[in-house]
């Protein structure tokens, strides 16, 4: 079955999105040699060195489940999310208002 | 702006979970009246929670900085459900965040008031006020996704200082924002864009989601 134009126009858009994301890694951590941390972390880190106080999260997913942990349940919620998205985008932008 | 279990001190963080109480009361309320209006707004608040969930997770990387971040999604909500859906949505969003290592228990308050609170009002102000100086609907989008993904930021700043340092709050203030500015503005950028584009789809596809600020919309409580 042939996608249609949202459909062509959705795969195109996230292909361009995967590219970029890809290319924007590559650069980072190939060419230029960094790690590509978190910036919510850095500055949280900044923040509470110079406090004295240390943070924690409520699921160490790498303590839990080993190197790969937060990146495999990071793509687990980003299927599960984009499906439901893709689900509900059409219904929603597309169905008229009966859809609930 | 997911900040961690243990940064806030307790009186900090009960103090933000009251602000966000009072701002999810009324946003409960908003979303009932509205669902019981029109059914196919739950629909809508679906697709709305799952963007802002997967989106406010969707660590980008920005090669130049060395760091990564993610966009917040909570603007562009805003202006399809309204702010106070957004704020609703995103404090749904944040505590699933929980299970992925962002945000925690003790920070949800703080984490709601600077992602679903700034950015989704912050992000609606600006929509409705570039909408009432004429601009078009991609322009009033990028207007609130720039704004809303900079006041989300800022927000989270300010909750840092204000707890860990209330003595030098404004010096603080500016230098934990600083630390944010050089990754996310970037990002504040292709949220603007982004956002500006799923408005401008919108408003081809739902005009009458966008209220009274178009041509074709209907007037939306938000």
């Amino acid at each position: 079955m042939m996608p249609d134009p949202f459909e062509r126009r959705a795969l195109a858009v996230m292909a361009g999105m995967v590219l970029l994301m890809l290319a924007s890694s590559y650069v980072g951590t190939v060419v230029l040699g960094q790690d590509l941390g978190g910036t919510d972390a850095k500055v949280e880190g900044l923040a509470a060195d110079s406090a004295g106080r240390s943070g924690g999260v409520v699921l160490d997913l790498e303590a839990e489940f080993g190197e790969y942990g937060e990146p495999a349940a990071f793509t687990l919620a980003g299927v599960v999310s984009g499906f439901l998205t893709g689900l509900l985008w059409p219904r929603a932008f597309h169905g008229g208002g009966n859809v609930a | 702006m997911h900040i961690s279990d243990g940064i806030l001190p307790p009186i900090w963080a009960a103090a933000w979970y009251l602000v966000a109480a009072f701002f999810l009361a009324a946003c409960v309320r908003r979303v009932r009246n509205r669902t019981e209006d029109d059914p196919g707004y739950t629909a809508t608040l679906g697709l709305m929670g799952a963007a802002v969930f997967v989106i406010s997770v969707w660590h980008i990387p920005v090669a130049v900085t060395g760091s990564s971040s993610h966009p917040i999604g909570t603007p562009m909500s805003a202006v399809v459900v309204g702010p106070f859906a957004t704020t609703l949505l995103s404090s749904i969003a944040l505590f699933l965040h929980m299970f992925l290592a962002h945000g925690g228990v003790t920070t949800l308050g703080a984490n709601t008031v600077s992602m679903g609170v700034a950015g989704g009002f912050v992000g609606y102000g600006a929509y409705r006020s570039a909408g009432l100086m004429g601009a078009s609907p991609f322009a009033s989008g990028a207007a609130a996704g720039l704004a809303g993904s900079l006041a989300t930021y800022m927000t989270t700043a300010l909750i840092l200082a204000a707890a860990l340092h209330p003595g030098e709050l404004l010096r603080f203030w500016a230098i934990f924002s600083m630390g944010f500015v050089p990754t996310q503005l970037p990002l504040s950028v292709a949220e603007a864009v982004s956002t500006g584009a799923v408005v401008r789809y919108v408003a081809h596809h739902r005009p009458e989601l966008l209220g009274r600020f178009f041509p074709g919309g209907e007037p939306v409580d938000a």
